[in-house]
């Protein structure tokens, strides 16, 4: 196992230099000179050439992606931000904590909440539980987050003021931006739940389980839930990439400095070290959940588990 | 040896139905058999004929909807369990009663090591600690030939027959009564088949267990079974001794069965098949069930319920065609 999971270390470091080369390469076609735009309007042809110079962006492309691959992998270093002039990862080390707290505990909601959801509606099939958690759902999925967000501040802000509109101060200000990050992902992973137990719910061995005497909620948690939680996991794992690569969308609404938000700014301002380091940021949360989602089928499932000890024996007998 | 004759289990007037789509299906219409402690009873017949349902209304794990039991009593040893609460019927479920399934592939659950399985039912119906019933179920293992040491190892280690006899020792952990078999070699091949028949019938005779035994294999059944009940579209039309059914076959369905399997002696160049197929359970015809189908059918057969004539003593079979010999 330990083995399997270094294996899938070293596979995200490289997935972690082809995301370095895409977001370097796409940045580098990308069409406009850095220069001109940090500079502005008003700058003089010199000027542009001069700040091109310092910025290292007159260089070759192969020059400026050796520096580049260099500064990431080998030393470790992102730059400083072309327009604040401060290094990207002093920003980052602020903001980070926003964007964490609001992915993981959203993460956490989803995962509970939507797996609960899907159980209830799974194992009541046809019955009220059902409808009523079906119904729920599909008007959640259906609501973009940010329109949510929206609503939200005008109720609870504008309307009862009981919730800040916008930025950090204190734990409050977390509430809305978490609601709005989940409830989609909780709609999404209810039905996908429901569907994964309703397999479940007929199979052979559920019945077997009833024939033993088992009781109901036993049945629900030592057979139809582990089995039911395979597809299910999966969805998660690509959520959590998604509520992190998302975080833009939600960050921009309550104007909270998180990653999300900075990368923006990167962006609409050609700040590319800050585009860079962001999209490096998102690229290694989306590997890291990966990874997990694949450790937790193997805990999950034996014959996955078995899959790599049985390897790790045949290599310990060639040996 | 008193005990021994009296009857153990006994169902009466079963009638079980499906709905879907707002059709009703009659999967079994009125079936009635007893059964003595330590006997074995055979249902066959084709798939779909409601054997299975039968063996399921009786441990009452029939997923309602779309299952419905209409009608029926069912009774062992004195106690009526037909009428017995969801939770008492917890109870008896996989202690008096149990059940080996059709599929061992897909009758164990893939995540738990099949120790787990069979344990988990002992200590439902036993006050055992973990760690006795954990003993137990390698016991178990042992007596179905399975080595204890592979108690810990997953149903995708095993091969298909080694799954079913997993099932069969999950069954008999906790010593049933009555242990009622849903074709528990239709999955394997014949060789295995063998094995798993001779030690159904090993661990049978030392528990002193009563078993039905589901299957449409009169192989099976000759080597196993005591009484024969043949079943078709849900209801029992010859019920008699093994030697009464192989011997002298009455129904028209079950002289067809017969005539469908290939003999030793003689030379004949082909089987005879039963013309026709099973009535749809949506629609089916009225009068004796089986009239579409039988080469003896009169107008007689046509209409009204068929009573069950008993052609010898112990022997009965629902055909117009021994009504004189009942009267």
């Amino acid at each position: 196992m330990a083995r399997y999971i270094l294996k899938r270390l070293l596979s995200m470091i490289l997935i972690l230099i082809a995301a370095a080369f895409l977001i370097f390469t796409i940045l580098y076609l990308t069409p406009g000179e850095p220069a001109r735009m940090l500079l502005g309007g008003t700058a003089t042809e010199d000027e542009v050439r001069t700040m091109a110079h310092t910025l290292g962006t007159d260089r070759s492309y192969m020059e400026q992606l050796g520096e580049f691959m260099i500064n990431t992998f080998v030393r470790f270093k992102f730059g400083n931000s072309w327009l604040y002039k401060v290094p990207v990862m002093q920003e980052m080390n602020n903001r980070l904590p926003h964007t964490i707290t609001i992915g993981l505990i959203s993460m956490i909601l989803t995962a509970l909440i939507g797996f609960g959801l899907g159980i209830i509606a799974g194992t009541h099939e046809g019955k009220w539980q059902d409808s009523v958690t079906m119904a729920i759902t599909m008007l959640l999925v259906s609501m973009p987050n940010f329109w949510l967000a929206l609503l939200m501040i005008i109720l609870f802000s504008v309307n009862l003021g009981w919730l800040p509109a916008y930025g950090i101060d204190s734990w409050t200000s977390y509430i809305m931006p978490i609601v709005a990050s989940t409830l989609g992902g909780v709609a999404m992973q209810a039905r996908q739940m429901r569907s994964a137990v309703l397999d479940v719910v007929r199979a052979d061995y559920v019945t077997t389980a009833r024939a033993k005497g088992q009781t109901e909620r036993k049945i629900t948690m030592r057979h139809i839930l582990p089995n039911a939680a395979m597809p299910a996991i999966t969805m998660l794992g690509g959520h959590l990439g998604g509520i992190v690569g998302g975080s833009a969308i939600i960050e921009s609404v309550f104007s909270i400095p998180g990653v999300g938000l900075y990368m923006l700014a990167g962006i609409n301002a050609r700040d590319y070290p800050v585009v860079r380091t962001c999209v490096l940021f998102f690229a290694l949360v989306s590997s890291i959940a990966m990874i997990l989602t694949d450790i937790g089928y193997a805990y999950l499932d034996p014959r996955i588990k078995a899959r790599y000890t049985n390897r790790k024996r045949k290599e310990e007998k060639e040996a | 040896m008193s005990e021994k004759n009296q009857t153990f289990l006994e169902v009466k007037d079963l009638t079980v139905i499906y709905t879907a789509n707002k059709k009703i299906v009659q999967a079994v219409n009125h079936v009635s058999f007893s059964l003595k402690k330590g006997e074995t009873l055979g249902l066959v017949g084709e798939t779909g004929a409601g054997k299975t349902t039968i063996a399921r209304s009786i441990l009452r794990i029939l997923p309602d909807p779309p299952a419905k039991m209409l009608g029926g009593e069912i009774t062992m040893d004195g106690v009526k369990i037909s009428a017995l609460s969801e939770e008492e019927m917890r109870k008896i479920r996989g202690g008096k009663i149990s059940m080996i399934f059709q599929d061992p592939m897909t009758a164990l659950n893939p995540l738990i090591c099949v120790g787990d399985q069979i344990s988990e039912g002992l200590m439902l119906h036993s006050d055992i600690s973990r760690d006795e019933a954990r003993k137990k179920a390698g016991e178990m293992l042992e007596m179905v030939g399975i080595p204890a040491s592979r108690y810990v190892e997953y149903p995708f280690e095993f091969s298909g027959g080694m799954k079913q006899r997993v099932v069969i020792a999950m069954a008999l952990a906790c010593n049933p009564d009555l242990l009622l078999a849903d074709e528990p070699t239709t999955a394997l091949d014949v060789t295995i088949q063998a094995q798993v028949l001779d030690l159904i019938a090993d661990l049978q005779k030392k528990l002193h267990t009563s078993m039905i035994l589901i299957t449409h294999d009169l192989g099976v059944v000759a080597q196993t079974c005591d009484n024969v009940a043949t079943v078709y579209a849900g209801e029992i039309i010859e019920y008699g001794t093994k030697k009464d059914l192989f011997l002298n076959p009455c129904h028209p369905y079950t002289v067809g069965l017969f005539d469908s399997l290939p003999s030793m002696v003689g030379d004949e160049e082909r089987l005879k098949p039963i013309a026709g197929l099973m009535p749809d359970p949506t629609d089916l015809p009225q009068g004796c069930k089986f009239n579409p189908r039988c080469p003896y059918a009169t107008e007689k057969c046509r209409s009204g319920e068929v009573p069950n004539f008993e052609v010898s003593d112990g022997h009965f079979c629902r055909c117009w065609k021994y009504a004189k010999e009942a009267i």
